[in-house]
């Protein structure tokens, strides 16, 4: 490997943070926002709750707020129950 | 039938349904729109990628007039059912909230200091709470002191069909509180559910027996008219017992009787 990749690997490793998503661990890029991590496992913003280190996000902070190296991040929706 | 109040909430049905262990969406619908319910529960879960059919809230929201009660059902304490109660009322916002908390999977009975301390902090919150509780007169009492919305006793335990076990304390309670009491659980039949009206609920809250029943669209039917037929045989007047026979025809001037 060429002193040249190594370096361009390097910048990419630290451009990555690790966040924990409703329990499981994803890489993910840093600057990464709340909306790109929703749209990352699928969900859909309108019918989802967002909770990042035990704060609710309401929906018009979720394009903004960016997420850090080891945030917990907990996605909700409503399901069936009595 | 008169109209149920909750608070400065006002529903056409008494009849409150559950949306769990239905066996499809579709089939839950339905079984909301042949109950008249206008108030339904929900539970709060995380988002599972894998299910994207159990899109719950696009399908209740497409029934006009339908009002939701998030649950804390999960929370074993009363700071992680205020936790879901305030990130349900971000995603619904409604003010109402089922408050329940039980901490045993075994027997699901709710706990009576948890849920006392939850809804302490939630009714100072101008929520609507919605207390799931065990029968206690006493504890009933109590919540409605801290500004709870309605009780809801349970007639036995969830999802047992084990009727309205509860019902001496369930009477009590009725007779002491000045806000809406609901049943809320164990109730298996249409019957059950019109007794519990009968006795002077205000409304019945049901899930298993419309959810897991044969024709649970043909069963919600048969719930909504139990329990309007309940309310309307409480507001006529039910006849008081006797413990003698007392005679519907007269006894005299019979045939060729003198007396």
């Amino acid at each position: 490997m060429s002193a040249d990749k190594n370096e361009k690997n390097r910048a990419a490793f630290f451009d990555m943070i690790t966040i924990t998503v409703n329990g499981d661990k994803h890489d993910c890029e840093e600057g990464s926002t709340v909306e790109n991590i929703i749209a990352m496992i699928g969900a859909n913003s309108s019918k989802v709750a967002v909770v990042v280190n035990e704060n609710i996000v309401p929906p018009e902070k979720r394009r903004n707020l960016k997420l850090h190296d080891n945030d917990q991040v907990e996605i909700l929706a409503f399901a069936g129950g009595g | 039938m008169n109209d149920l109040k909750i608070d400065t909430y006002t529903f056409s049905s008494r009849l409150i349904l559950g949306t769990g262990k239905f066996g499809n969406t579709r089939t839950m619908i339905d079984a909301i729109r042949a109950s008249g319910s206008q108030l339904v529960t929900v539970a709060l879960r995380r988002f599972n990628p894998d299910q994207p059919e159990d899109d719950l809230f696009s399908a209740l929201t497409s029934i006009e007039g339908l009002t939701l009660m998030p649950n804390t059902s999960g929370a074993s304490n009363a700071k992680e059912a205020v936790k879901a109660a305030h990130i349900s009322r971000e995603l619904s916002g409604s003010p109402f909230i089922k408050v329940e908390i039980h901490p045993n999977p075994q027997h699901l009975m709710p706990d009576p200091i948890e849920t006392f301390e939850a809804c302490r902090i939630l009714a100072s919150e101008d929520f609507l709470v919605m207390p799931y509780i065990p029968a206690d007169p006493v504890l009933a009492k109590r919540l409605e002191d801290i500004g709870c919305a309605s009780v809801m006793p349970l007639g036995s335990a969830i999802g047992s069909g084990q009727g309205l076990s509860t019902i001496d304390m369930v009477r009590l309670i009725i007779r002491d509180s000045n806000i809406p009491v609901i049943v809320d659980a164990g109730l298996r039949s249409p019957s059950e559910a019109c007794a519990a009206m009968e006795m002077g609920c205000e409304a019945v809250l049901v899930n298993s027996a419309v959810a897991v029943a044969g024709n649970p669209v043909e069963m919600a039917s048969a719930f909504a008219e139990a329990v309007n037929a309940g309310c309307r045989a409480k507001a006529a007047g039910i006849m008081p017992r006797s413990g003698a026979a007392i005679a519907t025809s007269p006894l005299t001037s019979f045939l060729g009787k003198t007396s």
